[in-house]
Order: C-alpha cells, then sequence, then structure tokens
C-alpha cells in the first residue's frame, strides 16, 4: 500500500512548498507510516544538506497524513479531514549531527514512523522517528492541535 | 532550497515576521501561520548572530511550547540566552508586550 501525499491534500490545510511527504504506506489508530523521497531543490533543504529543523517536521507532518488516511479510510469516509494543523509541543528531539545529514541526498528516501498516538480532544500526542536506512536522522515527542 | 542565513539575516530581537517568508505560500494559502520549524530556524539565526558564530548547528530540542499564531507582518521580541550545557531558552512574545507569551524553547546546539 502506497497512497500519494497528492491524493490527501485536499483533507489538509498544507500546500507545496510546505508539502514535504510524498507518500503515506502505513496507518491505523496508534501507529503510521510515511516516505520522503528527498529532492534537492525542497524547502527542507539548505546549501549545506538536509536541514535539521526540517525533521522535526517530517514528524509532524507524517502524523497529518497519516492520521487523514485513517480516519477517511477506517472511520469516518465523510470526514472533510483538517483545516487547522498546528504543532503545539515537542520535547526530547534528538537530532543527526550536521556531518550524517549532509549524506542525505536528492533520491534517497528518508522514512517517518510515528508510534504511541494518543488523542485528547484537539490535542494528539505522539512518537516520532524518521530513518535513512538504518540510520535514525531524528527522535522527538510531539503534540499537535487539529480541528 | 532554504538558506536560512539569508532569509533571517535582517532578523534582531524585536522583528518584524518579513511577509514574503517562504514558509508562508504553503502554510497555509488564505490563512498565513509562521510555523514551528520557521521559529526554531529563527531561533538558531539569532543564536548564532548574538554569537557570531555561525557554525552553531541545532543538536536538538529540549522542548518547546507554542502559546499562539504567528501571522506575516507580527511584531515580536525575541529573547535568546544561554542556560549553559550547549543549551539555549528562546523566548517569544508580542513586541508591544512582553507578558504575551508566543513561544518558548529550549535548543540544544553543538559546534562544527
Amino acid at each position: 500500500m502506497k497512497i500519494s501525499a497528492a491524493e490527501i491534500q485536499q483533507y489538509i490545510p498544507h500546500r507545496p512548498p510546505m508539502v514535504w511527504i510524498d507518500w503515506v504506506t502505513a496507518y491505523g489508530p496508534t501507529a503510521g507510516e510515511c516516505l520522503i523521497d528527498v529532492k534537492e531543490n525542497a524547502l527542507y533543504m539548505s546549501p549545506e544538506g538536509l536541514r535539521s529543523s526540517s525533521l522535526i517536521e517530517f514528524i509532524a507532518q507524517t502524523y497529518g497524513f497519516m492520521w487523514i488516511c485513517q480516519v477517511t479510510r477506517n472511520v469516518d469516509p465523510t470526514s472533510k479531514g483538517m483545516s487547522v494543523a498546528m504543532l503545539a509541543a515537542f520535547k526530547d528531539v534528538k537530532l543527526a549531527s550536521p556531518e550524517v545529514l549532509r549524506r542525505v541526498k536528492g533520491g534517497d528516501t528518508l522514512v517517518c514512523n510515528i508510534s504511541g498516538i494518543r488523542a485528547m480532544g484537539p490535542i494528539t500526542s505522539f512518537r516520532g522517528i524518521v530513518k535513512l536506512g538504518n540510520v535514525i536522522l531524528a527522535e522527538a515527542q510531539m503534540r499537535t492541535f487539529s480541528q | 532550497m532554504l538558506d536560512t542565513q539569508k532569509v533571517f539575516a535582517n532578523m534582531n530581537t524585536d522583528w518584524t515576521v518579513p511577509a514574503d517568508l517562504p514558509y508562508f505560500a504553503g502554510h497555509f494559502p488564505g490563512n498565513p501561520v509562521f510555523p514551528a520549524v520557521g521559529i526554531v530556524d529563527a531561533s538558531l539565526e539569532l543564536i548564532r548572530k548574538q554569537t557570531g558564530n555561525t557554525g552553531l548547528f541545532l543538536a536538538g530540542v529540549v522542548s518547546a511550547k507554542f502559546m499562539q499564531p504567528i501571522g506575516p507582518q507580527a511584531r515580536v521580541h525575541i529573547d535568546v540566552s544561554d542556560v549553559g550545557g550547549g543549551e539555549w531558552e528562546c523566548e517569544w512574545s508580542e513586541a508591544a508586550n512582553h507578558e504575551r507569551k508566543i513561544a518558548s524553547l529550549r535548543l540544544k546546539v553543538g559546534m562544527v
């Protein structure tokens, strides 16, 4: 299963150049997964390579995209998705060094996994991890606000 | 591609968020909001600017909270302070009223 981000865009407020996810590959009530096909000219890149802060946004967007799939395909097919989706907080963010991030090149595929999803009204908490192959690029605990 | 050192070259502790920041086009059309990732980028650039060390990089985020959205042309005040151990506190508030908090971050920075 591989659902393109373009297919999901109608359900989220983000638009290019701030759509950084390419594919949803897993979704469920507590976990999910997205892929990022790295493009050298994307906003998440810098002249030095992949910008470390971008990894935080990858995790946040992975949650948003996989959650939309979960809601529209498993829970409520009539859902119109999210009109607001923003990060409320994050903590314990660990990021790879610039030396490691410089190895990320156009054509690479990053895998972002979300786990431990817990919803409390419009606030949802979850854990995210971004990998290139077996190398962990980022880990974070997050809370998002969405409606 | 985004060169944050160029994009945030003119920022200071009192700063008007430029309406032409590249984030706004897609975040979100018709309802532009400066994204959390932009707040992190801008905070790091201010730390680089205040220390004069462009070799600083973001190693992690101990904690970050976002209390209210920031739109284009918002006037903000940003305090950054070195709290030791490579950690920096970054307090964002409204420029007109520093009691009205916008975001609070504790960044972990490293040096190349």
